[in-house]
């Protein structure tokens, strides 16, 4: 009880969001969106601004619920530990996504949004170990952005399974290719952070989320995809263990101590 | 003085040359996908913003080679365009590059170095 008590109170001080980090938002909300809505500015070569503008305006929201719930979880679990994240676009990243989507009329999506840095928050640290920010723990929180972006598309497959409609398709699709996206073992993407925290972690969490991404698009029970995707992500993880990481390990210092 | 001992010639010594050719064949297949000259006009805009966001970072430090790599890049964009003006194309790149390298350098956009 104490812990939660203690997390509420972080939440409270250091939730909030800075505003280089609202600019930050605000500028890959507005370019994810406007890719995402890319082709949907009329039928053809006609273009239509009413509901180019509609679909936009569409894309926009759903982008800002979706990068809420990521960052959001990103910045609870850095909190739980002891530490705060905070949100830094790729410009790179950004304009990589739009130059694919005008060369692909807007039938590819690239959504590289950035990533996350950590800050040490001295005083609340005390008592973890590792006191200072370890790979590991890096990854993890990297990775809980991605594993709530996956939770909030199995929870729109549910609501589109009760009530369909073309938004929370629109919204589960983005959400999948979110998850997809972060997982890239690109800087600073949160796949990288993962990746060089603990690659047997990464290597387990992107089969699962890759199959349930999968699974999520085939028109199957979610919880299903879900218990299917946990299945094939252990047989994925041994397999890469007995065939890849126990010849390429080598000891806890990369074999440069001892 | 590109070569090693055995006359093989050394990648890290002509490393912006060679990414120079591997940028213009870039720039090559990228404005061959460019449907209209509108398009291209954009895309080559978005690549002038990218090259002054790099040249922002490289500020101080070593700028020469990634001129050539740009202009490699620009190169190919250029020979591979098959719409719009190439006069248009090139006023472009440079005032995307600009406009990136303001927006850096005033602190309107914080990029970093992950």
């Amino acid at each position: 009880m104490g812990e939660i008590t203690d997390l509420i109170d972080k939440i409270k001080r250091y939730y909030g969001f800075s505003p280089s980090e609202i600019r930050g938002l605000l500028v890959t909300i507005f370019v994810i969106a406007f890719i995402i809505s890319f082709k949907e500015w009329g039928n053809g070569d006609e273009v239509d601004i009413g509901s180019g503008i509609f679909n936009l305006i569409v894309a926009i929201l759903i982008t800002a619920i979706s990068l809420f719930i990521h960052e959001s979880a990103h910045r609870v679990s850095s909190l739980y530990v002891g530490l705060r994240a905070e949100y830094k676009p790729w410009t790179f990243g950004l304009i990589v996504g739009l130059i694919i989507a005008f060369l692909s009329n807007g039938r590819i999506w690239v959504l590289l949004p950035g990533g996350i840095i950590v800050h040490h928050l001295s005083g609340h640290r005390i008592g973890w170990w590792r006191y200072d920010i370890a790979y590991v723990t890096l990854g993890m929180l990297a990775l809980w952005g991605t594993l709530a972006t996956l939770l909030f598309a199995l929870l729109l497959k549910v609501l589109n399974n009760l009530v369909s409609s073309y938004i929370i398709e629109k919204a589960l699709l983005f959400n999948i290719a979110l998850a997809l996206y972060t997982m890239i073992p690109l800087p600073p993407m949160n796949g990288s952070k993962l990746f060089y925290g603990s690659r047997m972690i990464y290597v387990f969490s992107t089969i699962f989320i890759v199959v349930t991404s999968a699974l999520l698009i085939i028109d199957i029970n979610p919880w299903l995809s879900v218990f299917s995707a946990f299945i094939v992500s252990i047989i994925g993880w041994v397999l890469y263990y007995s065939y890849i990481e126990r010849n390429i390990w080598q000891g806890p210092f990369g074999g440069m101590k001892g | 003085m590109w070569l090693d001992k055995k006359g093989n010639v050394n990648m890290f010594d002509v490393w912006a040359e060679y990414f120079f050719f591997v940028l213009l064949a870039t720039g090559f297949i990228v404005s061959l996908f460019a449907g209209s000259a509108i398009i291209g006009y954009i895309v080559i805009f978005l690549c002038g913003m990218m090259a002054g966001r790099l040249i922002y970072q490289r500020q101080e430090k070593l700028v020469a080679p990634y001129y050539l790599i740009l202009v490699g890049f620009l190169i190919g964009f250029i020979i591979g365009s098959r719409f719009g003006n190439k006069s248009v194309l090139i006023t472009l790149f440079i005032a995307g590059g600009f406009i990136s390298y303001y927006i850096h350098d005033r602190g309107i956009l914080h990029d970093v170095a992950f």
